[in-house]
């Protein structure tokens, strides 16, 4: 999981698979909800909804090449390319050079943007008796105390502040996207876990309902109906009251699960409202806007997740915190040296970094997190961090990558020359050359590359000439 | 016949290159020293020799405390 895992990137992604890989009766089910379809278009690329946008008050069928006039002649390939990716997701269909967007879609698109239709699926607002305690302040104050029990609970530093035990389901999710494993002591954070750790708190999130859509996978549960509860939760307003009416069993188990993330908050007296905390309601705002910019301040900051490290040229860091968390979280690189009531000093050491290395965690997610946590002050510079400081964390990351090892098979031995350029090219063609030398008649090969070509002169074998090779004899 | 070896290629520095040609002396896993820059080595020992690497970086490390 070396990619920036959990990032919408993946989530898009994700979503764009599920979709082209349901069957079309379902894809029909997920249409037929407004949210959905609101939250798929926001989803997709530019050109995408440029695309949709046009056709979407069209009820006729449009000719492909009115189409492609829309764009200017060097741009034409890249909408084809997008009209072929729309058809992927079955929200366009094409038949004889004319294409139309999909009824339900389009209707249901139209719905949404005009608030026709079965507003349901955006959530119902809750008209029941509303408890005036519950105000963006105390949900605020619930979901970062939630989140944060959550990542204490990876970095293991739970003797602090008794932290209530995470529930059954926590642990699941956990466990299920390998973010931590079972250990001989109770479960112990993995290498994908400490990655985990260091991303912002989009990401975050992000990573956490991609697995809610695996578990379904996994759990054989309607996939549709999770699809559209996360496509709602994702459309919620913050502050306000939503009823549970309108959920089916398996939502409001969802709704649970989630609520035990700080991404929901509910009252336990009263179970039939539940709120969406701002962990939720931020991801759709910043995705409306430049979709890079998770290193940059999001709407997602409370005051404690402000930047809060100085880091100086000669390796030392000041971090301007009280947060067991985040001090924790510093723990893992830093070599932490003092700490006062509101500060806590440390430096950059080659010991602290290689522990960190060890854990998996590489030198570029370490760069981003100080870049992405670096005090105000810091941030008016360019570079925010000193050249100095970035470089010799990628130095020592490299001095641990010396050897640059690969899986291979070493081919010796040929015995005649024509033969060994036979096999040389052939490996050549596929691109599994690792190295060859062609005076002393050896060649390296990848793994895969090997079975590749064992594959082919074993269907050379019935021929039987004496001129053709044998495979190569295993040793 | 051609024959097939499994194991593992390792590309890497010179001065690597020597050091693994020095470890090599005391325990055999090269199976063959391609050139300046390559080697092909048994995967068994992959792990010994990257600790061994890096016990060596260790060594030459500076540490000011």
């Amino acid at each position: 999981m070396a990619t920036q895992m959990g990032s919408e990137e993946e989530f898009k992604t994700t979503i764009a698979e599920y979709l082209e890989a349901l069957p079309t009766q379902f894809c029909r089910r997920v249409f037929s909800s407004p949210a959905a379809c609101l939250a798929i278009f926001r989803l997709l690329p530019t050109v995408g909804k440029q695309l949709i946008m046009s056709m979407l008050y069209l009820d006729a069928p449009l000719q492909l090449q009115d189409v492609s006039q829309w764009a200017k002649p060097e741009h034409q390939r890249v909408v084809k390319a997008k009209v072929h990716q729309l058809r992927k997701l079955q929200l366009l269909a094409e038949d004889a050079g004319s294409v139309w967007l999909n009824p339900i879609f389009r209707e249901q698109l139209r719905n949404a943007l005009t608030g026709g239709g079965d507003f349901s699926s955006f959530g119902i607002p809750y008209t029941g008796p509303r408890d005036a305690r519950v105000d963006p302040k105390r949900l605020a104050k619930y979901a970062d105390e939630r989140w944060e029990a959550v990542l204490h609970f990876m970095v293991g530093r739970s003797a602090h502040d008794a932290v209530t035990p995470l529930s059954e389901s926590v642990r699941d999710v956990l466990r299920m996207s390998r973010l931590m494993e079972d250990g001989p002591m109770g479960m112990q954070i993995t290498n994908s876990g400490f990655q985990f750790l260091l991303q912002n708190a989009a990401s975050q999130v992000w990573t956490v309902l991609l697995q809610y859509l695996r578990l379904a996978e996994l759990q054989n549960m309607d996939v549709v109906e999770v699809l559209n509860f996360l496509f709602q939760l994702v459309s919620l307003q913050l502050g306000r009251a939503y009823s549970v009416e309108a959920l089916t069993r398996n939502q409001r188990k969802m709704l649970g699960e989630l609520r035990d993330f700080g991404l929901i908050f509910q009252d336990e007296r009263d179970e039939r409202a539940f709120y969406a905390t701002h962990l939720i309601t931020s991801l759709t705002s910043s995705s409306t806007q430049s979709t890079e910019r998770s290193t940059g301040p999001s709407e997602l900051t409370t005051t404690s997740e402000h930047g809060y490290i100085i880091l100086e040229t000669n390796c030392r860091i000041y971090a301007y915190t009280n947060s067991p968390l985040q001090i924790a979280i510093l723990n893992l690189f830093v070599h932490l040296v003092s700490r006062f009531s509101n500060l806590v000093t440390g430096a950059i050491t080659r010991n602290g970094v290689r522990q960190a290395l060890m854990h998996g965690i590489t030198a570029d997610q370490i760069i981003t997190f100080l870049t992405a946590n670096a005090h105000p002050q810091m941030q008016s510079r360019t570079p925010v961090l000193p050249v100095t400081v970035t470089d010799q964390i990628r130095l020592w990351e490299q001095e641990r990558n010396r050897l640059h090892p690969t899986q291979a098979h070493f081919y010796r031995e040929f015995g005649q020359r024509q033969y060994f350029e036979r096999v040389y090219r052939y490996a050549l063609d596929i691109g599994v050359v690792l190295w060859a030398n062609a005076e002393k008649q050896q060649l390296v090969v990848t793994r895969q590359g090997h079975a590749k070509i064992a594959e082919l002169f074993k269907s050379q074998r019935p021929t039987n000439n004496a001129t053709n090779p044998q495979p190569p004899a295993q040793s | 016949m051609v024959k097939a070896v499994k194991g593992t290629f390792i590309e890497c520095d010179p001065a690597a290159r020597e050091v693994l040609l020095r470890l090599n002396s005391e325990e055999k896993f090269i199976i063959e020293d391609l050139d300046t820059t390559h080697l092909f080595i048994n995967s068994a020992h992959l792990q010994r020799i990257q600790n061994a690497l890096d016990e060596l970086m260790d060594s030459n490390t500076y540490t000011a405390a």
